[in-house]
Parts: C-alpha cells; sequence; structure tokens
C-alpha cells in the first residue's frame, strides 16, 4: 500500500481509532496487528519471514532475560569471589549463544529475502538511454533523480514520524537538510541519520575501538605518527561503506556506490593536513560564507556523480553514464531525450516544490519551527494552510506517482 | 581534570572546552574526533572504553568526559 493512496489514509485513520477505543493494556496488541496487516497488504508472503522474526526476537528476549533472573537468584547464595566470577562468566556466554542464534536466524531470513531476489521490485530507470546524451544532460538527470530520491524518502519518512505521533510514538528524524552539507562525511551525518547511527555504533566503533585496530595503529605510529592515528580510522570508514553498501542489495554497483563515498572520506582526512595548509597559504577565511556555499556545491556535485553507481542496473551501465559526465560531448539533444515522457505541468510542478522546498530548507537551517508557527496562527488562516496542503496532494496528483523507492531496500 | 582538557585542546584547539555543553548534539566533535579522543583516554588513565560506553550523554562535555573515566577507573 503506497503512503500516498486513499487507501493508507483510511488505513491510518482506523488504526488510530481502533487505538484510542482499547484499554491502554492491549494498546500495543492494536499496533502489531496493524503493522501485520500493512505489510500483509504489501505482499501476503512476506507476512511469514516478519512474522518469523518477531517470533525468534520474542522468545529469544525471554529466554535471555530468564537466565539472568536464574543467576541473580543463584549469585545471591554465593560469597566466594571467584565462584561468583566463573557464574557471570557462564552466565554472559549463554545468554551470548541465544542472542547469536537470534540474530543468525534474523539475518538468514534478510539474505533470503533481500538478496535472493525474494521481492525484487522494478528498479524504475529514470534516465532513458543515456548512452548518447550530451554531458549535461545526464548530469541534469543525475540531479533530479536527487530531488526524486530526496523527495521520496524524506517525504516517506515524513509520512511515516507523522503517523506515529498519531499513536504517540515519537520517532528519530532521519534527514536533516543533507544539501547543505560542506563534505561527504557530513553529508552521511544528515541523509538517512539512523542508517548511519547504526553502522557508527555497530561497525565503526567496534572496529576503529578493537584491541586489533589499536595495535595496528600503534605499529603504524612508529614508522609515522599521523598515519597511525588515521589508518585504523580510514579502514573503518571503509568497512562503514562497504557495507552500507550491501545493505543497498548484492549487486556490484551498489558496493562500488558505498566504496565511492567511503573512499572520498578516506581522501578528506588523509589530504586533511595539505588542506589546512593551502588554506593557510591563500590565508582562507574558513567562516567565510562564500567559502561555505563553496564547500556545499562542492558536496553536491560529488555526491550526484555518486548517483551512477546507486540508481544503475549494473556497474556497467554505472561506468558508461560516467563515460557520458566527463567526455563533455555535446551530442545531439533533440533526437535523444525523450522529454514527451514528461508533461508541462510535471515539469512546473517539480520546479515550485523545489522552490518550496529550498525556502523551507533555509527555515530550518535557521531553526525555524515550521509546524509550531504555523500552529500559532489564527485558526482560519492555520485551517485554511491545513486545507491548503491537504487539497494539494491529490491536486498534483501525487498518488498517481511511483511507490516508494526505499521501501526495496 | 587539567589533563582532559589538555587532551581535548590538542584535538580541537578552536574549541572552548571548558563552557561547551553540547559538544556531540552540536557536532561540534564527529565521530572520527571521538575515536582519536577515546584512544588517548585509553592510553592517558589506563582504563577501558566500550562502545557500551560511546553515547552522546558521555561526551557532550569536558565535565561528563571526566565523570565518565572516574568511574571506569
Amino acid at each position: 500500500m503506497s503512503f500516498v493512496s486513499t487507501g493508507f489514509v483510511f488505513f491510518c485513520a482506523l488504526v488510530a481509532v481502533a487505538y484510542y477505543l482499547v484499554p491502554k493494556k492491549i494498546k500495543w496488541i492494536v499496533l502489531l496487528f496493524a503493522s501485520y496487516v500493512f505489510y500483509a497488504l504489501n505482499n501476503v508472503k512476506a507476512i511469514i519471514f516478519i512474522f518469523l522474526s518477531t517470533l525468534v526476537s520474542y522468545l529469544s528476549a525471554v529466554n535471555i532475560s530468564k537466565i539472568s533472573d536464574t543467576y541473580d537468584g543463584k549469585l545471591e547464595t554465593i560469597e566466594d569471589k571467584t565462584e561468583r566470577k566463573n557464574l557471570k562468566k557462564e552466565c554472559k556466554s549463554k545468554k551470548k549463544l541465544i542472542a547469536g542464534l537470534g540474530l543468525s536466524f534474523c539475518f538468514g531470513i534478510l539474505v533470503i529475502a533481500k538478496y535472493t531476489n525474494f521481492f525484487i521490485s522494478n528498479i524504475n530507470n529514470f534516465i532513458p538511454e543515456h548512452a548518447k546524451l550530451p554531458w549535461y544532460i545526464t548530469f541534469i538527470g543525475l540531479v533530479f533523480y536527487s530531488i526524486k530520491l530526496y523527495a521520496d524518502f524524506s517525504g516517506g519518512m515524513d509520512v511515516v514520524i507523522g503517523v506515529s505521533e498519531l499513536v504517540g510514538i515519537k520517532l528519530s528524524e532521519n534527514f536533516r537538510q543533507p544539501f547543505f552539507s560542506q563534505s561527504i562525511s557530513e553529508f552521511w551525518r544528515r541523509w538517512h541519520i539512523t542508517l548511519g547511527t547504526w553502522m557508527k555504533d555497530y561497525i565503526f566503533y567496534p572496529f576503529s575501538l578493537s584491541k586489533f585496530a589499536s595495535n595496528m595503529g600503534k605499529s603504524i605510529s612508529k614508522v609515522n605518527k599521523y598515519a597511525g592515528k588515521i589508518i585504523p580510522m580510514c579502514i573503518a570508514n571503509l568497512l562503514v561503506f562497504f557495507v552500507v553498501g550491501v545493505w543497498h542489495g548484492a549487486e556490484w554497483h551498489f558496493i562500488v556506490y558505498g566504496l565511492y563515498n567511503g573512499f572520498l572520506i578516506v581522501l578528506g582526512i588523509v589530504f586533511k593536513p595539505v588542506s589546512e595548509k593551502i588554506i593557510d597559504i591563500f590565508h582562507i577565511d574558513v567562516k567565510n560564507k562564500w567559502y561555505k556555499i563553496f564547500r556545499i556545491l562542492r558536496t553536491f556535485l560529488l555526491i550526484n556523480i555518486g548517483w551512477v553507481f546507486d540508481e544503475v542496473n549494473d556497474l556497467g551501465q554505472s561506468l558508461s553514464m560516467l563515460k557520458q559526465l566527463f567526455r563533455f560531448n555535446t551530442g545531439n539533444l533533440i533526437s535523444n531525450w525523450k522529454f514527451d515522457t514528461f508533461s508541462e505541468l510535471t515539469i512546473y510542478t517539480v520546479i515550485l516544490f523545489c522552490l518550496i522546498w529550498f525556502i523551507t530548507s533555509v527555515l530550518k537551517e535557521k531553526n525555524v519551527d515550521i509546524r509550531k508557527k504555523i500552529g500559532s496562527l489564527a485558526l482560519p488562516i492555520r485551517w485554511i494552510i491545513y486545507l491548503a496542503l491537504i487539497l494539494s496532494v491529490p491536486f498534483f496528483q501525487a498518488a498517481n506517482m511511483a511507490g516508494f523507492i526505499y521501501a526495496q531496500f | 581534570m587539567n589533563e582532559l582538557l589538555d587532551i581535548l585542546k590538542e584535538l580541537k584547539p578552536d574549541v572552548n572546552f571548558s563552557s561547551e555543553k553540547s559538544l556531540i548534539d552540536n557536532a561540534i566533535l564527529d565521530s572520527f574526533d571521538i575515536v582519536q579522543l577515546v584512544t588517548q583516554l585509553k592510553d592517558t588513565f589506563d582504563i577501558d572504553i566500550t562502545p557500551a560506553e560511546l553515547i552522546p550523554e558521555n561526551f557532550n562535555s569536558a565535565e561528563a568526559m571526566w565523570n565518565m573515566i572516574q568511574k571506569l577507573q
């Protein structure tokens, strides 16, 4: 069920009503049931996987908590220090075993479901026949892909966040105006924030603070102090972006997409002393507005070039698009570009919404809470704005457009 | 505490660590800074900082870091 379908609006309304009607004790059952129904409406087969992973997670958690309780009881009766230590160790390893089994099962399901083309969905190929296009059209196509992906993903997340708030659940923000980032690493802290945080907590920190990494750092430090400091971090960073690539799907171009971002960040770290020197020599004021704008544009350019590894079907296509971009061929615009796939209205709508979007993003950057601002307006004005926004959805036929791209990841 | 402030000063000379209270929330320290910092704290104070300790509450201010170090010692 698409987030922008009428069905979804009714579904949410129904869930919210049911949620507030039932007693507090069983509210969670309503939400759990509604979640299953939502996924079942998308794909009935998927429900088996979701049900199994819920069951395994639940049983693992119950078992771990039981083990904790039993050992806590045993520990109370024992005074001897070494015996206590051994018992604690035993408890920990038992819990680890259960957690490990549960995780393996869930990851197994993920591998089956995600990486064996189980519910492969159509990848919407945005740029048609880019083989002979002039470079700037390819670039414009990539910029449009940015717009589409960002609108799709952050818009979809806004729907999810809003629906959750309807039943009193506050989800964390997933985007913070990513295209105003001044570096690739900053971009990844502002784009798909929950994924980045997960990668940081479960891959970056555990690896870069492991004994292995610190020993490696120490032995490299003997040769070169700066290298010893940065190499373990760079490896951890590449590892993160390799996993980011795999997370997108089991395709080579996704892995290259991850590593492209990872390598750009590594280059930034390796050449930091050089860039600091350049800033010093040319007396560049890093707090200058124009310098910041230069950095934002540079990051935007690199992110958009990176999409060639993301929005394609295979690596060959990525490479041909890259060639397209850097050959600076002016090509034959009219005969190759299928401009007629877009109506004029669509193009004006996109431009209009990008403008609104840009203005609201700038306001958000300046810490203006637009939602609060609208909420504090006089009632009639406030409701005129609400109704206009609600009616603009069917008016611009958002419901007829493609489904949520990110759902496939 | 002074030892900690020296380490922080060396890591980011342009930040006032004795007054700043949202080092993580305001993204003054990023994950690369944290790794460098933690590696140094481990060696200097002879403590074991695990990824479980790497939460914003422990790193938002020099004071919070100092409390964490004392707890781990």
